[in-house]
């Protein structure tokens, strides 16, 4: 799997880490207090953290939207959130959201009246397949990805 | 009679939006109207600082001195309130006051204004206290119940500080001193024309 991973350049193609935590206002999967508008008004969109020097080389400006891609084929549409806070070579997506299918919003999916009023992509539609075998628990904190501007 | 105050400490404010989400909840404030919000400076940098604003209560507010119809008055206890049913939604004081403080609730097409909401020190309108009038227009009034604002009254660290000017400096200075140093009692200045000197 390494070696078909090296031959494939995955690094090279995917150059950024990709992480993934909380934000403040939402909890777990994020669907009740999404749901809760005093919370909501918040935070209203998903976003990746990129930083500074990344995001230059991109020529991604703040709160741009941007195409997160990762090996698995996977691409998620979030907004660029620029800052230092990240390092270099990293990134980092909330995952309190969920309700966006690869750019497009599946309001039109949920029974009537149960759709949260913030809804966005959700970071594990990214997240490569990679998990530990002693655990079973599966690898959501470092994974690979590009991120271009939409 | 106590001369009702806020201070924020930066020092402390964690960002946790913990009083605006308790504004919110103790007044039923709609989507887009924020009588108190946080104010981030130098975000994801070494140095970074937030601060929780709302109306500071001036002492002689210039939202009252801008104001064409005289919709401001302040209280015994040095709070600044207003009358919905005088206010015309005009926008003068959102452009007079130093903090961002009247909110505009968006009444129709075009982008016209409603009637002015802002922070209330939790203390209500001209109705009459505890009346249901005075909570559909402006809240509740747990000033009159003998309460302090929810905002500070919830802070998770005590950042937020509510009460009589005089109280609140003084563990402000105290704090300042233990520590030995301080953030300014950010505000103060442009609202109280003080700061608290140490």
């Amino acid at each position: 799997m390494q070696q078909k991973a090296l031959q494939d350049k995955v690094a090279e193609k995917f150059p950024i880490v990709l992480t993934s935590g909380r934000l403040v206002e939402y909890e777990g999967g994020g669907d009740e207090t999404r749901s809760n508008p005093w919370l909501a008004e918040l935070q209203q969109e998903n976003f990746v953290e990129i930083n500074t020097q990344d995001a230059q080389k991109r020529g991604i400006k703040y709160w741009d939207y941007v195409w997160v891609k990762t090996p698995t084929g996977a691409e998620i549409k979030v907004r660029a959130l620029v800052t230092d806070r990240v390092g270099p070579g990293t990134s980092f997506i909330p995952f309190h959201f969920a309700g966006w299918w690869q750019g497009r919003d599946l309001l039109d999916r949920y029974p009537e009246g149960s759709a949260p009023i913030v809804r966005g992509e959700a970071v594990n539609t990214a997240t490569t397949y990679g998990y530990d075998s002693v655990t079973m628990m599966q690898e959501t904190k470092t994974t690979l990805c590009n991120i271009e501007r939409a | 009679m106590a001369r009702m105050k806020f201070i924020c400490d930066a020092e402390r404010c964690i960002e946790c939006n913990g009083c605006t989400t308790a504004c919110k909840n103790e007044h039923e404030v709609p989507w887009g109207v924020n009588r108190r919000r946080l104010v981030t400076v130098n975000d994801g940098k070494p140095g970074e600082r937030s601060v929780s604003m709302a109306c500071m209560h001036c002492t002689d507010a210039p939202c009252a001195a801008v104001c064409p119809v005289n919709c401001f008055y302040t209280t015994g206890d040095a709070v600044v309130l207003h009358s919905k049913d005088l206010c015309i939604g005009c926008g003068y004081c959102f452009y007079a006051c130093p903090f961002g403080a009247p909110q505009y609730p968006r009444v129709g097409n075009f982008g016209s204004r409603g009637k002015m909401d802002k922070c209330t020190y939790c203390s209500g309108g001209p109705e009459a206290d505890l009346s249901v009038a005075e909570y559909e227009k402006y809240g509740s009034n747990r000033l009159a119940e003998g309460k302090l604002p929810l905002c500070a009254e919830m802070c998770s660290t005590k950042a937020l500080l509510a009460g009589d000017g005089e109280v609140i400096a003084q563990i402000y200075k105290t704090r300042v001193i233990t520590r030995g140093y301080g953030s300014g009692a950010w505000g103060w200045k442009t609202a109280y024309r003080e700061t608290v000197a140490i």
